[in-house]
């Protein structure tokens, strides 16, 4: 009896199905699809690109005319103008509304109507977005093309990003926490401040690091609103104020204008910048929470 | 509902335990029978039986002492098998007097007084009932009949006190007598103890069915005023 | 004994449902009180009344009065922070911060205005002797709290309820993420705690009621069917209903 029990789990040949097989390979084809994809319009980039760049096309000035100043150094500024104010703007206001949505509005019709208003906004193509800052901050404020008007543009664009990350860290924060500071007579800011922001903090940090990557790249909602100058910053607050072009708007344009075959190295050089600048902020923010997780 | 193999133990116990009351009861009426017929046989049966007895209560221990470890009894399945655990001691030990009266009365010459014998069969009759008395007061738990019981031990030893007065002023007319007069109150002796033993029993009754015991209870206030 | 926590026809509503119903009870002072009954009966909802921590849950309402040394915890003009301080807490699974030892223990005495690295140093010493671990951590308070056994863990959050010098401890459930010998340690504890504390715990395992307490209340579905002291509850219950739940003759 026994043995043949036992028998009954023993495989007497292989039964592997051609559904299997087929099903298996689509898998593995399309993964690899995929892969190749992605590492042919890397390596393309690249390989137009990195040729043309050098120390000096990093720190050089840019002139459309002379062809002796065909540099990125303006447009590598105006980016970092760009990514620092729009940070000092938006951390503030997602990082709050973060807050106020995971730990103090009422689970109720508003919080799933602000969370489906956030989802939506990051949905919306970014160019929609340069139109209404073209409109408001630029004509209706009064701001005209600027790096201000950039940037206040850029906040709507990365708020949804940053509020739906954070607000994800924070939930993820054992509610245990939270109540054992509160029994132990804590307020709830205190609680907030002293436990739940700590632990929620490589989430907030992967946050900021998507969003700089975000900021980097968009060059739609610029489009209407920064500008297009290429001039040196004549001031520290002034430049704020005027216009100014960012390293995607550079590739934009320059490709634009390339009649000859040398333009479109500037462009590629930009690009290849441009990828390995988007690249290493992805692997900082996997980085972060990498070491945070082991923590 | 749930701790079904709690259940059948509880229920196997009971059962075991009713057994050895039937068997202690063939005793008291092996020894009856040995008293009121000079019955040879009957008084062997008692004095080579008790082994058995003593075997069961062991078992009964062991279940005992198994459902302690194993099943954690508590509230009222802890005062059915403390109860239980109790109660066989005291048959054993009714079993033990059986046989203490089964060698005594084993002497030819104690027969020769009609009237000392009489008045033993008629207490060894009425300890009887008793008994009967708490084997249904323990299988139908009934506080009422346990209290009865308890009284009916009056009666026992009204007996008790009569055999003894007698058989003293049989051995101040008649010093010669004197070792029978003392089996005579030997065997009063004995069975006005299995008397206190039923009493014992009953009391243990109303402990499974109440929680109260009367001399834990005596205990119990005279610990909570230390 | 004096009455330490007087709770008087206490109900509690969640929403529409009736959570707690005409809940009346005496804790006497230095003592151990169980609250028994099975899951979904108000025992655990009962507890948290008594340091508000039903506070966090949005639309429950509570009608009645729940005297903490004769005052009202329900008062307006009580300061819940404070409420809490004298009413310490552990929780069902031991939830120490993502911090050191240390701070883990000085955070209650920090947030009552304790700056003082002395004091603290002090009290941090005194709790975790007081729950029995200070033999086992003081050579790394300054490691993390995460790397504790669970057991420990749990001693620490009783450290660290004992560091803000309550009066009472609540607990709920405080063992049933715990080994066996981890519980015994942490019921030892309990004993101990006596001395100085009220305590009452909630708890699923009626043999550790059976243990540690001197008293035990039955719930069943909001209400308090039986109280009465330990021995008289696991000997001879009043009520049948206790009597089926406790030999586990229950559903």
């Amino acid at each position: 009896m026994k043995k043949n029990e036992s028998k009954g789990i023993i495989m007497n040949k292989k039964r592997v199905s051609i559904y299997d097989i087929i099903l298996q390979f689509g898998v593995y084809f399309s993964a690899a699809l995929t892969v190749f994809v992605l590492s042919c319009l890397i390596i393309y980039v690249l390989y137009n690109g990195l040729p043309y760049i050098s120390f000096d096309f990093l720190i050089s000035k840019y002139s459309e005319n002379d062809e002796s100043q065909k540099g990125i150094l303006p447009m590598l500024i105006n980016t970092l103008y760009i990514v620092v104010i729009t940070l000092l703007i938006s951390l503030p206001i997602g990082i709050g509304s973060a807050i106020y949505m995971s730990q103090y509005a009422r689970q109720g019709r508003f919080i799933k109507l602000v969370r489906m208003a956030t989802e939506v906004l990051s949905g919306i193509p970014s160019i929609i977005f340069g139109l209404f800052g073209y409109t408001v901050f630029c004509g209706l404020f009064k701001l005209g093309t600027s790096i201000i008007a950039g940037c206040l543009t850029m906040t709507i664009c990365i708020l949804p990003l940053i509020i739906r990350t954070t607000e994800e860290s924070l939930n993820s924060v054992p509610s245990s926490y939270k109540e054992g500071a509160i029994a132990l007579g804590t307020t709830k800011l205190k609680v907030i401040f002293d436990i739940i922001l700590p632990c929620a903090l490589p989430g907030v940090i992967t946050a900021i690091i998507l969003a700089i990557g975000r900021i980097v790249g968009e060059s739609a909602a610029l489009l209407y609103t920064s500008g297009m100058s290429y001039t040196m910053p004549k001031g520290f607050f002034k430049h704020i104020f005027s216009s100014g072009r960012t390293l995607t708007l550079h590739l934009y344009q320059s490709a634009k204008q390339a009649n000859t075959p040398d333009a479109f190295h500037i462009a590629f050089a930009t690009a290849s910048v441009l990828l390995i600048l988007i690249l290493l902020f992805n692997f900082l923010a996997k980085v972060f929470s990498n070491v945070f997780r082991r923590e | 509902m749930p701790r079904k193999t709690f259940e059948k133990k509880l229920k196997s116990l009971n059962k075991r335990v009713i057994t050895m009351f039937e068997k202690v009861l063939d005793r008291i009426e092996n020894t009856i029978e040995a008293t009121k017929n000079k019955s040879e046989s009957a008084a062997q049966d008692v004095l080579f039986g008790d082994d058995e007895i003593d075997k069961m209560e062991q078992q009964i221990e062991q279940m005992c002492i198994g459902i302690f470890a194993l099943e954690q009894p508590i509230a009222s399945d802890l005062r059915v098998v403390t109860g239980c655990l109790k109660i066989i001691t005291d048959l054993e030990r009714i079993a033990d007097q059986c046989k203490d009266i089964c060698e005594i009365i084993n002497n030819e010459a104690l027969f020769k007084d009609d009237i000392s014998i009489s008045k033993i069969i008629e207490m060894l009759e009425a300890m009887a009932v008793m008994f009967r008395k708490s084997i249904d007061v323990f299988k139908e738990l009934s506080v009422d009949n346990a209290v009865s019981v308890c009284e009916y031990d009056d009666c026992i030893d009204k007996l008790f006190s009569d055999i003894i007065l007698q058989s003293c002023k049989h051995i101040a007319l008649n010093p010669k007598d004197v070792t029978h007069y003392v089996d005579y109150m030997f065997i009063a002796k004995y069975i006005e103890r299995i008397g206190d033993h039923c009493t014992n029993i009953a009391e243990w009754v109303i402990y499974i069915k109440t929680g109260r015991h009367s001399t834990l209870d005596e205990q119990d206030s005279k610990s909570e005023m230390l | 004994m004096s009455i330490k926590l007087k709770i008087r026809d206490l109900n509690l509503y969640y929403g529409d449902f009736h959570a707690l119903k005409n809940i009346s009870i005496d804790i006497e002072e230095n003592s151990v009180t169980a609250f028994i009954g099975p899951s979904g009966c108000g025992k655990s909802t009962c507890l948290k009344t008594i340091n508000r921590m039903n506070d966090l849950i949005d639309n429950c309402k509570i009608t009645g009065k729940i005297l903490l040394d004769g005052l009202n915890v329900y008062d307006d003009n009580i300061d819940v922070n404070l409420l809490r301080k004298k009413a310490g807490m552990v929780f069902q699974k031991p939830n120490p911060f993502p911090m050191s030892i240390y701070d883990n223990i000085a955070y209650g005495p920090r947030v009552h205005g304790i700056k003082s690295r002395s004091i603290l140093d002090e009290i941090v010493e005194k709790s975790l002797i007081s729950s029995a671990l200070w033999n086992e951590v003081k050579d790394r308070l300054k490691g993390s709290a995460l790397g504790l056994s669970g057991g420990q863990q749990q001693r620490l959050c009783i450290a660290r309820a004992l560091a803000i010098e309550p009066d009472i401890i609540l607990m709920d459930e405080p063992t049933s993420a715990l080994d066996p010998i981890s519980t015994l340690k942490i019921e030892d504890l309990v004993q101990e705690l006596k001395k100085k504390y009220t305590v009452i715990i909630v708890t699923h395992n009626m043999q550790q009621a059976a243990r540690i307490a001197d008293k035990t209340a039955f719930f069943l579905s909001g209400e308090i069917i039986e109280y009465s002291k330990t021995s008289d509850m696991f000997s001879n219950p009043a009520d049948k209903r206790t009597e089926e739940y406790i030999t586990g003759r229950f559903g």
